[in-house]
C-alpha cells in the first residue's frame, strides 16, 4: 500500500504539476476556496510605494533550500539558486540535490532556455510554471495599484487587476512580513506568506525575508517552504 | 530517448556518490595490484568532508559540510551538516535517505532515492579492487597520479563530464573528489580527519 502511493505520489504526472514548486499546505488552505473580496477603488496615502517594498528593485542572488510537498503525501527538498533581473523581469534558476547534482537549469529573459533539465524536470511545462513562480514571489506586479485598504492591524493590501482576469493583492503587515494573494477568475491561484526575520545583513533593507511559503491551489495544488540559506547582490554582468 | 534520459537519472546519483565514497577507500597509488591490496585491508572508514559546489551562475560556491561513514560489508552513513542536514544511510541492503524540514529531519522520498539502492553493489566492486571492470567509466592515472575516469558512453558524459581522483600523500586516502558535469558546473569534496579501521557501532548506519 505505501509503496503503492509513493508510486503515485512520484508518478510523472504527479510530480510535474506538483513537484514544480511545491510544499506542505500552511495557514491559508486552498480547500477553503478564497474568494477575491472587494477592495476600496482609492488608494490609502503612500500604499504603492510600501507595497512595492517586497519586492526587488536590484539584481540579486537568492539561495534557497526548498521543500515541496504535495498536501500529506509526501515531501521532497532540494537547493534553488536564483538570479532575478527586476528590470528586465527575467530570472535564472538552477535547482540541484542537496548533493549537488544538478537537476534543472534555465533562463527566462523575453523567453524561456531550459539548458538542462534531468528526469522529470525536463518538461516545458515544469519550467513555465517554475518561472511564474519566481515572477510572482520576486516582481512587483505589472501596472499601478486599483485599490487599497489599511486593517486595524496596521495591514496595508493593495490590488493590481491585469487584463486577464488575474488579480494580486499585495499585503504588507505592520512587522514588515507580507503576503501575496493571486487570483485567476476570482479563485484563489497562489498564496504567498513570508516570517518576520530578514537575511543577515539586509535589516532596513530590502523585504529579504529568510522564510518564505508558496502555496499552488487546485487539483495539483502543491506547498513550497523556502528557506534562505544566502543573498548576495549581482553586478549587472552577472 | 526519454527513457534513456531517466534511467540515466537513476544512475547518475548513485554514480556521484560512489566516485565520492570509493574515491576514500582507493589510496591510489596509480597501481591497480597495490589498489587491490590496500582495499582489501580497509574494514571501515570515518572522515569529515567539505564539499563545494561550483556553478557558472554562483557568485561563491555552494560550501557543504558533513561526516562520513563506511563499514564492511555495506554498511554507510553519509550525513551533510549544513547548509541543508541531509543524512544518507545504508545497512544490509536497506537504503533510507532523511532531510531536514520544517519539522525536523524527516525521510525522503524525492528522486534519487531508487538510484541509490545500486550504490552499494557498485562499491562492492570497488572495494574488491575490479578496477578495471567499473560499470560505464574508463579509468586513467594521470602523471601526478590522480586517477581519471570518463564516461564509456556520450549519453553519460552529457551529464558526468569528468571525474578526478586526488590521493593525498598518507596511503590509502584520498585528498579530494572532483565530479565534473560540465563546463559551468563541478563540484569538489575535501576529505579530512580520515580514520580507518575503527570500530562503528551499527547504530551508526541505521538511526538518523
Amino acid at each position: 500500500m505505501k509503496k503503492t502511493m509513493m508510486r503515485r505520489f512520484w508518478n510523472r504526472r504527479y510530480f510535474l504539476k506538483g513537484f514544480c514548486l511545491a510544499v506542505l499546505l500552511f495557514g491559508v488552505s486552498c480547500s477553503r476556496a478564497q474568494r477575491l473580496e472587494p477592495l476600496p477603488s482609492g488608494l490609502v496615502p503612500e500604499s504603492e510605494a510600501r507595497c512595492a517594498a517586497p519586492f526587488v528593485t536590484e539584481n540579486w542572488q537568492f539561495i534557497h533550500s526548498i521543500e515541496a510537498s504535495l498536501g500529506g503525501e509526501g515531501a521532497a527538498s532540494v537547493i534553488g539558486v536564483t538570479n532575478v533581473y527586476p528590470e528586465r523581469r527575467a530570472a535564472h534558476c538552477v535547482m540541484m540535490t542537496v548533493e549537488g547534482f544538478v537537476l534543472f537549469d534555465a533562463t527566462f529573459d523575453q523567453q524561456l532556455h531550459v539548458k538542462r533539465g534531468v528526469p522529470p524536470f525536463e518538461s516545458k511545462a515544469f519550467a513555465e510554471g517554475l518561472m511564474r513562480d519566481i515572477a510572482l514571489i520576486f516582481f512587483k506586479p505589472f501596472g499601478k495599484p486599483t485599490g487599497s485598504a489599511l486593517s486595524k492591524a496596521g495591514s496595508l493590501t493593495c490590488r493590481y487587476e491585469r487584463g486577464d482576469e488575474t488579480v494580486e493583492d499585495v499585503c504588507v503587515n505592520a512587522d514588515d512580513s507580507w503576503m501575496i494573494h493571486q487570483y485567476r477568475k476570482g479563485s484563489l491561484h497562489r498564496f504567498i506568506r513570508t516570517g518576520t526575520d530578514r537575511a543577515t545583513g539586509t535589516k532596513n533593507g530590502p523585504f529579504i525575508p529568510k522564510e518564505l511559503e508558496l502555496t499552488a491551489c487546485g487539483d495539483h495544488g502543491y506547498s513550497l517552504h523556502l528557506r534562505l540559506i544566502d543573498a548576495k547582490r549581482l553586478k549587472e554582468a552577472e | 530517448m526519454r527513457t534513456g534520459l531517466r534511467v540515466l537519472a537513476k544512475k547518475l546519483y548513485p554514480m556521484a556518490f560512489l566516485f565520492v565514497i570509493s574515491g576514500l577507500f582507493l589510496g591510489w597509488t596509480g597501481n591497480v595490484k597495490e589498489f587491490r591490496k590496500e582495499a582489501r585491508s580497509v574494514q571501515s572508514l570515518s572522515a569529515d568532508f567539505v564539499q563545494e559546489k561550483n556553478l557558472k551562475i554562483l557568485i561563491q560556491p555552494i560550501v557543504s559540510k558533513g561526516k562520513f561513514r563506511f563499514k564492511k560489508p555495506d554498511s554507510l552513513r553519509w550525513e551533510y551538516e549544513s547548509p541543508v542536514r541531509s543524512i544518507l544511510l545504508m545497512h544490509n541492503g536497506d537504503m533510507r535517505r532523511f532531510l531536514e524540514g520544517q519539522d525536523g529531519l524527516r525521510e525522503d522520498h524525492g528522486p534519487g532515492k531508487q538510484g541509490m539502492q545500486v550504490v552499494m553493489g557498485q562499491i562492492s566492486l570497488w572495494l574488491s579492487g575490479n578496477f578495471e571492470n567499473i560499470p560505464d567509466f574508463q579509468a586513467t592515472v594521470e602523471e601526478n597520479r590522480a586517477i581519471v575516469l570518463t564516461p564509456a558512453s556520450a549519453s553519460l558524459s552529457a551529464f558526468i563530464s569528468r571525474i578526478e581522483l586526488i590521493p593525498s600523500d598518507r596511503p590509502g586516502v584520498l585528498r579530494s573528489v572532483i565530479l565534473y558535469e560540465g563546463e559551468d558546473s563541478y563540484t569538489t569534496i575535501r576529505f579530512e580527519n580520515v580514520k580507518v579501521n575503527e570500530d562503528l557501532p551499527e547504530s551508526l548506519f541505521v538511526e538518523p
